[in-house]
Parts: C-alpha cells; sequence; structure tokens
C-alpha cells in the first residue's frame, strides 16, 4: 500500500489490517515519521517529536500482535498529544519557553489509559500558550500552519493536534477544549472533534487552563475514530475529583447510521450572531441533510445564549488567573503579550462579579437542561467564519468587524460554561477551499447520541474523504 | 449590541474604579502587578476594553439563584446513588 495512502487510513479502518497481520504497526509508524518530515516544515505541528521511542513502541505492539497478545482496536494506531498531556520522560512545555525543560515523572490517566490501549505516542503537539487562546498562534514555538491553506490559522488551541491528523502526520490526536480548542481547529481544519462531557475524561495531568471549563477530548478524520478513542479514555478517576461514576458505554455501538425520530433544535440565536453567508449555506445545507434522513427538524429558542460569552469569560479569566497568578507577577514579560494580557486583566475582577458569574452559571444550565427536553440534539455553525489569515487581530463576519476571538468563541462558550457535550464535524468547504464546521451538542453524558448524529452525517456526505493538497 | 459583540469592542460607558489610571496603577500594585510603564499602560487600555463587555452578567436577575458549585463533597460522604448522578 502507498506511503501516503496508509497515512490517511482511519484507525478504524488500519486497525483491522494490523490485526489480520496485513500491516505492522513498525510500517505505519514509518509510513508517519517520513509523511513529518515531508510536512513538518510547513505546518510545525510539533513542539517535541518522539521518534525514536515511536519506533521502538511500534516493534513492541508488533512483536505482541504477532505473539497472539492483540489488545483492541487502538493497538499499534499512532497518536499526538497536545503538549500539555503529561507522559513520563518526555517534556511538556505547555506551549512556553517557561517550561521548556520541565519534564513530568509521571503519566496523566488518558496517557496510561492510552498506552494500556496500545496507541503509539508520536509526540507532544504545539499550541497555543498554556491553551490561553483560539488562534494557534505562538512565538515561541512558531505559529501552526493549516494543511489547507498555510497561510491561514489551524485555529486553537489545539492547533498542533488539528493539523497533525489533517496532513496525515499522525491517525488519531488528543487535545483539550476550554473555550473551543477541540471542536474550532476541528472545523478550520476538517476534523471530527468532541468536546464531552465535563466530568467523562479524567484531566489528571493536564496543565490546566481553567478548572471548571477545562474538557479533554478527541479529533481525528472520522466519528468513528472519535468514538475508539472514547472508548480508551472515558470513565471515572479518583484521581480527578470531578469525574464521574457513570457507566462508560460501547460509543462505537452507537453509530448506527440511523438518524429517524431524532429531534433536532436550530436556536434562532445562532443565525442572529454575526455569521459568514457562505458558512450559513453549508450548515444550513447540512441540516437539511439531517431532515432528508429522517431528523424531526425545528427552529427553537435559545434566549441566555447571548450571555454565555460573558459568564464564561469571567470564570475563565477568573480561574487562569488564579493558577498562573505567581508566575505572570515574576515572569510576565515571558509570556506571549496577549496572553499576558489577559491573565494579568484577571486580577481586576472582583469576588462578586465572580459569584454572580457562577449564579448566572446555574441559571445558563438550568435553561439549556429545559431546552434539551424538547430536543435531542442542538445544530448550528462551529465556527462563523473559514480559518483566517495568520497574524489578523480583528475579521469582517458578514457586516460586522469583530476581533478574532470573539468571532471564532462565537458558538463556542456555551457548551463550556454547561459542560454539555459537543462535536464537530465537517459540512463543507468555501470557495477558497477552506473547511466549514456543523456543530452539534446534546445533554449531559449523551455522548452517544452525538457521535450517532455525527456519524450518520458525516456517512451520508464526502466532506471527511477530501484531503489537503501537502 | 450584543454581549457577544461588545465584549472587547466597546468601553465608552465604562465607569468602575479602573476607569481612572491612577486607581488602576494602586490596584495593579496590589495584586503584585509591576512592570515598565509602557506594559502598564497597555494593560490599562486592555481592561477598559475588555471589562466592560463581562457586565453583561449583570442585565440577570439572580435574585435566589444559588451559584454554580465548585466544591466536590468528598466522596466517602456521598451515598453511591448521588455519585452515579449526571451534573
Amino acid at each position: 500500500m502507498d506511503k501516503t495512502e496508509i497515512c490517511y487510513l482511519p484507525a478504524s479502518q488500519l486497525s483491522g489490517l494490523i490485526q489480520r497481520k496485513e500491516i505492522s504497526p513498525v510500517e505505519v509508524v514509518e509510513a508517519q515519521l517520513a509523511r513529518i518530515e515531508a510536512t513538518e516544515p510547513t505546518l510545525n505541528s510539533f513542539i517535541t517529536l518522539t521518534s525514536e521511542q515511536a519506533l521502538a513502541d511500534a516493534k513492541t505492539a508488533e512483536e505482541e500482535i504477532q505473539a497472539g497478545k492483540y489488545r483492541g482496536p487502538l493497538h499499534g494506531i499512532p497518536i499526538t498529544l497536545k503538549d500539555l498531556y503529561y507522559v513520563k520522560g518526555i517534556r511538556n512545555t505547555s506551549g512556553s519557553r517557561i517550561f521548556h525543560d520541565f519534564v513530568p515523572d509521571f503519566d496523566s490517566t488518558l496517557v496510561t489509559k492510552l498506552k494500556d490501549a496500545g496507541t503509539i505516542i508520536l509526540g507532544k503537539t504545539n499550541t497555543h500558550q498554556f491553551a490561553y487562546g483560539i488562534t494557534g498562534e505562538n512565538p515561541d514555538y512558531g505559529d501552526m500552519h493549516n494543511p489547507w491553506n498555510p497561510e491561514r490559522i489551524t485555529g486553537g488551541s489545539s492547533g498542533g493536534s488539528a493539523s497533525s491528523v489533517a496532513s496525515g502526520q499522525s491517525t488519531l490526536t488528543m487535545g483539550s477544549d476550554t473555550g473551543g480548542s477541540i471542536r474550532v481547529p476541528s472545523s478550520l481544519c476538517g476534523l471530527a472533534g468532541l468536546k464531552p462531557t465535563y466530568g467523562r475524561l479524567s484531566r489528571y495531568g493536564l496543565t490546566a487552563l481553567s478548572w471548571s471549563q477545562d474538557h479533554p477530548g478527541p479529533l481525528a478524520r472520522t466519528v468513528a475514530d472519535c468514538a475508539l478513542l472514547m472508548n480508551a479514555t472515558a470513565g471515572h478517576d479518583p484521581k480527578d475529583p470531578a469525574t464521574r461514576l457513570a457507566p462508560v458505554p460501547d460509543y462505537t455501538a452507537a453509530l448506527t447510521g440511523d438518524l429517524k425520530g431524532l429531534r433536532v433544535g436550530v436556536p434562532k440565536e445562532f443565525f442572529e450572531a454575526p455569521l459568514d453567508p457562505e458558512v450559513e449555506r453549508a450548515v444550513r445545507r447540512a441540516i437539511d441533510v439531517l431532515e432528508e434522513m429522517g431528523a424531526l427538524v425545528k427552529e427553537v429558542a435559545w434566549p441566555m445564549y447571548r450571555y454565555a460569552t460573558p459568564i464564561a469569560t469571567v470564570i475563565q479569566m477568573a480561574e487562569a488567573t488564579s493558577y498562573h497568578a505567581d508566575l505572570v507577577r515574576n515572569r510576565g514579560s515571558e509570556y506571549a503579550t496577549p496572553v499576558r494580557l489577559l491573565l494579568e486583566a484577571g486580577f481586576f475582577l472582583s469576588a462578586p462579579q465572580l459569584n454572580r458569574a457562577q449564579q448566572a452559571r446555574t441559571l445558563f444550565v438550568n435553561q439549556s437542561l429545559e431546552l434539551l427536553e424538547d430536543v435531542d440534539v442542538l445544530a448550528g455553525p462551529m465556527t462563523p467564519i473559514t480559518a483566517h489569515t495568520i497574524g489578523a487581530t480583528e475579521v469582517t463576519v458578514g457586516t460586522t468587524t469583530m476581533t478574532t476571538r470573539a468571532a471564532l468563541t462565537q458558538y463556542t462558550r456555551p457548551y463550556n460554561l454547561s459542560g454539555f457535550p459537543a462535536i464537530s464535524v465537517p459540512c463543507g468547504f468555501s470557495e477558497e477551499g477552506l473547511p466549514i464546521g456543523l456543530q452539534l451538542g446534546a445533554r449531559p453524558f449523551a455522548e452517544e447520541t452525538l457521535l450517532r448524529a455525527a456519524h450518520a452525517y458525516e456517512q451520508a456526505t464526502e466532506w471527511h474523504k477530501m484531503r489537503p493538497a501537502l | 449590541m450584543s454581549p457577544e459583540s461588545s465584549l472587547e469592542s466597546s468601553h465608552e460607558s465604562w465607569l468602575g474604579p479602573e476607569g481612572n489610571w491612577d486607581s488602576f496603577l494602586s490596584m495593579a500594585r496590589e495584586a503584585g502587578l509591576y512592570a515598565d510603564d509602557a506594559h502598564m499602560r497597555e494593560l490599562y487600555d486592555y481592561i477598559r476594553v475588555i471589562l466592560p463587555g463581562l457586565r453583561a452578567v449583570d442585565e440577570l436577575d439572580l435574585t435566589g439563584v444559588d451559584p454554580a458549585m465548585l466544591y466536590f463533597p468528598p466522596k466517602e460522604l456521598l451515598s453511591q446513588d448521588t455519585l452515579e448522578a449526571g451534573p
């Protein structure tokens, strides 16, 4: 098989070839390391490559499989990890030179699970500094570049993760999402990306940004691959007090392709916000496809949607500044200026202001739960624009000029604030050839519903089969 | 103007204590923030843009509403049913 074809095979197909010993994990890793060598000068997906260890791990996987010790569908499958997932013995920079030489002496819980499942770690991916940004621009380790057009942003903060999978450098990746950092780069790079329910995946051993809004989760080229990663990583962790004891289902069993009777709500507020007409057309067409497949689609109202951004921002600023307080006081000049300003601004919030935001959060969650009694899924745009040029600080969306951060997080915040799950799935391309994403959200712990809907849509369309011309 | 679009776009109506340079500088020192004058000026301008947009939260009637809890009770004090419940 052609090496590029190997690089682009989804894990759901690659695993069968590996299990049947038709392809070796060593061949897969060698193909992807060659792909990385060829494309990394353009993309800058990685902060740390672990090539030698990856080849050694692939050899071990090959020997285990040859000996009949097949661990399951992720055995021998390459993966990259956002550079805030602690891996024992591998440096963890969190995207900042301040931690350039920090080497954890333990694995995060998710890394332990991924190692147990037999994945092969190719390296640690580039991220917006401390995950505190939505574009994927990083002055310390260089900007991340979108595989569909390297002059455009990947989106962030899990930008290196997204570019590594979208370009075939890796089969799978894991990111984190505090204000859209899985879903936005997934959308801008043409991937499926799932932000699970808060408490579904352990945060233990991941660099924190905003404790109550940080969500680890998968990005992949297909929804089925996201389901495989959920099977391997979801579940209670005694080291993370936020995780729940709720049983973990087999997420791949949810991928039935059937949408008949699924109740889909389309919040009218999504389309009253600034929105590029090209994105709107693609998203409305995607919602039509859901309806043609048997979903029951109707417009709904989500009046508190407009408050999600200010509420979530107060909480995020307070929590992030608490986490970074000493460091930003003492080494502020070593932060990227936009990150430093956000962290320093957090010192000017008051305690009553934070408490009011937490009260407002209660209202927001209650209204969202009521809305999701009437429908199973909420559908809308993932981002109001496609990937903008690297370095831009403002964009014009329709007739509105706004900051890139305000634009790119316009649809993400409600699900970080509530902790409800949401997924981005490709739903088209702009005339410039840039990916467009459809966002689906659901009630807490309804990841199966989201995966079922996203997978059915994906299989009814061809968007996930497109590849960037790299 | 929606809270989203006003978040980082307007500070004309903001009359908070940080609206005054001297009180801003005093608060910054209290918080332990020391930097060159150019950076402090940049921070001053920044918070005058970003903080007013956050006050959209004040539009909401929060009477009788408990804050979302960040406190996790020790698990040994909870029943299994409680532990298994969703958020």
